[in-house]
């Protein structure tokens, strides 16, 4: 009879340790599924800057300035010159194109 | 007795091995939509990083092309290499027609830099940059005039084709690279007329009047894309 009680006992604390386990669990998983639904969020919403960024330099809207460069053009051997173009970067979104000025 | 100990000994145990089951089910599940966020989110980067590329290179082609139909930019070079500015004819010959002797290809390494206050833009790297002419023809035609005393003109006109014109170099931003080539035919027609001072055995004061612009044909970026598409393949002409 006395081993009877403890093993009902053991059954009532196993229960309780699996109850938390299963919560600890639950918790768990639940960070990582919104974790990743945040993740998958900002990979769409980047898609979706990028190709808007690729319509807008398509046809030339919405482009901000947003820098100054040389761009030069060096040939080498018997022909030897270097030209130094100024060039204005342009951006959109998060997308770079350079042009002359 | 016995049999009730059975029992319960079967029972004990069970939800911690119900719970570590769904808990491996969990977490094989939990661990795949994380992989699958995370492998969409690695292509988007991917994606924006490769059209970010494109453009460096597109924007790179842009400005190569522009400087290339410059007054005196790269084409004038070109001619200015091959020969023809500055060689005016002082035989005193009257319509001659000549195909002059150039090299049938051309293949010159050159660099491309952006620089930002007179240090490297690191954004974006190119390399391997190289032009190659093929195809190279010119003929000269040369009429005589002579003035008075010692005075003359010469009237040049001169007749350049140049059957391919290839700009190949590689593009590298954030660890991608791409390789682009642009192909342009490229001709140049034109007139010259130098006034010319005879002294005993030279021909000095020559001054030119008129050098007519370069012609190039102009890009159809719908064949760029499509030169574009063949270089990502690693296929460059």
């Amino acid at each position: 009879m006395k081993y009877i009680r403890n093993s009902k006992g053991e059954t009532l604390v196993e229960v309780i340790v699996s109850l938390v386990l299963f919560a600890v669990l639950l918790a768990s998983v639940t960070v990582m599924v919104q974790t990743s639904l945040n993740i998958a969020e900002r990979a769409h919403e980047r898609n979706e800057e990028t190709s808007q960024s690729v319509a807008d330099i398509e046809t030339g809207q919405s482009l901000t300035d947003v820098d100054n460069l040389t761009f030069t053009f060096s040939i080498h051997g018997e022909i030897d010159k270097e030209y130094e173009i100024p060039v204005v970067v342009k951006q959109s979104g998060g997308l770079k194109v350079y042009a002359t000025e | 007795m016995s049999k009730t100990m059975k029992y319960i000994r079967n029972n004990s145990g069970a939800s911690i091995i119900f719970v570590v089951i769904i808990s491996v089910v969990f977490l094989l599940a939990g661990a795949s939509v994380v992989t699958a966020a995370s492998m969409l989110s690695s292509t988007s980067i991917k994606n924006h990083t490769n059209k970010q590329v494109y453009y460096y290179a597109k924007s790179a082609a842009e400005v190569v092309s522009k400087e290339i139909v410059g007054d005196e930019g790269f084409g004038y070079e070109i001619i200015n290499y091959i020969g023809l500015i500055g060689a005016t004819h002082n035989n005193e010959e009257n319509n001659t027609e000549e195909l002059v002797d150039v090299p049938a290809e051309i293949v010159l390494d050159c660099n491309i830099n952006l620089l930002k206050n007179s240090t490297p833009y690191d954004d974006v790297e190119y390399d391997n940059v190289q032009i190659k002419l093929s195809g190279i023809q010119l003929i000269k035609f040369q009429s005589y005039q002579h003035k008075s005393g010692r005075m003359y003109d010469v009237l040049e006109r001169y007749d350049l084709e140049i059957e391919k014109v290839a700009i190949s170099f590689t593009t590298r931003h954030n660890g991608e690279e791409y390789k682009l080539a642009l192909e342009y035919t490229f001709s140049a027609k034109g007139e010259r007329k130098a006034e010319c001072e005879r002294r005993i055995d030279s021909v000095s004061s020559i001054t030119d009047l008129n050098l007519s612009p370069l012609h190039s044909k102009h890009i159809d970026w719908r064949e760029f894309d499509r030169i574009f598409v063949r270089v990502h393949q690693n296929e460059v002409h």
